[in-house]
Formats: structure tokens, sequence, C-alpha cells
């Protein structure tokens, strides 16, 4: 009889980042689509 | 496309880059802000932002007042008594093929216009067609294209893409795929933004930044 062992590791460079880094800049108009945030 | 803030963020952006001196390459991609309103929407943005969003008229009145007055300061004429509100994903598909003759961003100005400032209609094939021929694009393709839906998976590609990204609002600006700057900001703001990503690369590289807009 055997028994397999499956393990997993987790690198902390592949850890979930954000895709995009927001430059530093003060609040301005957009849409969201709901209407609150200025249409 | 029916975002306000989109063309007068283009504007501002426009402005930024000319202060900045950076060379810039920019490409529209699409987001969509209300996929379910119908093409032919019986009604206009007030009534649109007020049965459809729930916002009180005085509301809506006031928003818009507003944001037309932020128009009128960059150069723009928004004429709200005369705006079609309609469903944009034809005009997205438009812009896609734009893009693949060449011709993107004389058409995204142009449907800009047609929707904030000369009361055209930007959600009926016939009409996108019409503006089409205006920029240089072959008006018979155009129908054809639009009719089959061809670039309509790209639409829905950049809009997974923008949730990818975690985009939740437009204008929002994608420069070199890595930095992102939200909302119709000031044109210093985007000086400033492309000088630094200019600075972080080697030489006089060109920049290239992706507005995406709804």
């Amino acid at each position: 009889m055997s028994e397999t062992t499956t393990t997993t590791t987790t690198d902390a460079s592949a850890a979930p980042r954000p895709i995009i880094q927001l430059l530093e800049q003060p609040e301005a108009g957009g849409c969201c689509g709901g209407g609150s945030c200025g249409i | 496309m029916q975002c306000p803030w989109c063309y007068i963020g283009k504007r501002k952006f426009e402005a930024g880059v000319a202060a900045s001196g950076v060379e810039v390459e920019v490409e529209y991609h699409s987001f969509e802000l209300a996929p379910d309103t119908p093409v032919d929407f019986a009604g206009s943005p007030v009534d649109y932002l007020s049965e459809r969003k729930g916002i009180p008229v005085p509301q809506v009145l006031e928003m818009l007042e507003r944001v037309t007055g932020i128009a009128e300061s960059v150069g723009l004429h928004y004429d709200y008594d005369s705006v079609h509100q309609t469903n944009t994903i034809k005009a997205h598909e438009l812009l896609h093929y734009a893009k693949a003759h060449g011709l993107q961003l004389e058409m995204k100005e142009s449907l800009l216009k047609a929707y904030f400032v000369d009361g055209g209609h930007v959600g009926r094939i016939e009409d996108l067609a019409e503006l089409a021929a205006g920029v240089g694009l072959d008006r018979a393709d155009v129908v054809r294209s639009l009719t089959e839906n061809e670039y309509l998976a790209a639409v829905k590609s950049d809009v997974a893409q923008a949730a990818e990204y975690g985009i939740q609002g437009v204008p929002f600006f994608v420069i070199d795929g890595k930095y992102g700057i939200s909302g119709a900001q000031d044109p210093d703001t985007f000086a400033g933004a492309l000088r630094q990503v200019q600075g972080e690369k080697a030489g006089t590289e060109t920049v290239i930044t992706e507005e995406t807009h709804a």
C-alpha cells in the first residue's frame, strides 16, 4: 500500500500584489456607473 | 463615451503631455459603465440618472451644471439638452476597428464631440458609420464590422483587463502597463507622472499610455 503526499509551498515573492501601482495624485472627477461618484 | 469626465480628462491629459515634453503613445481601452442601457433609451441623461440610478432630479441637474462648467474651462462646450443617452457597446467596437485601421485617436475625439457637443447618436450602427466615414474610415466596411460584432470580443477583453487591474471608474490612465492615474486630473499631475515614468526609463524612450474610458 502506498501513500501519496502532496505538499504545497508558498513563495513569498509570488504573493499577490497590485498589478497597477497608483502614482501619487489628488482626488479628481470620474465616473463609476453608480451615479454617486459624480455620474 | 458617456462619462463627461473622460472628455475633460482627455483634454487635461493632452495638456499635461504637451507640458511634460515627454513623447507619448496613446491607446484607448474600453470600460462599460452601464451595459444594460438600451440603444434607443427614450430619455435624457437627466431621466437616466434620476430614473435608473435613483438620484433626485435637482441633484442630477446640479451635477450636470457643475461638470458642464468644468468642461467649459477646458474649452469643451457640453450641450446636455441635446445629448442622446444610449448603449455604447457598438461605439467601443468601432474604436477597436479604428485602432486596427490606425485612426483610433481621431475616432475617439469624433465620438466624444458627437455625444457631448453636437447631439449625435453614438449607439446606432448607421450613425456610427457616418462618424467613422468622417474620420476617413470605410463606411460600408464599418457597417459590416459592427453588424458582425467583429470587435465585441476585444471590448470584452478590455473590460476583463480593467477588472484585473482593479479599475473601478474612468477615466483611468495606465502608463507603461504598470502605473495608474485615476480621474480627470489636472495637467500638472499628468505631466509630473509622465516625467517620473520617463525618468525611470533609459534615455528618451516613448512612454505608452493606455487610457481606459467609458
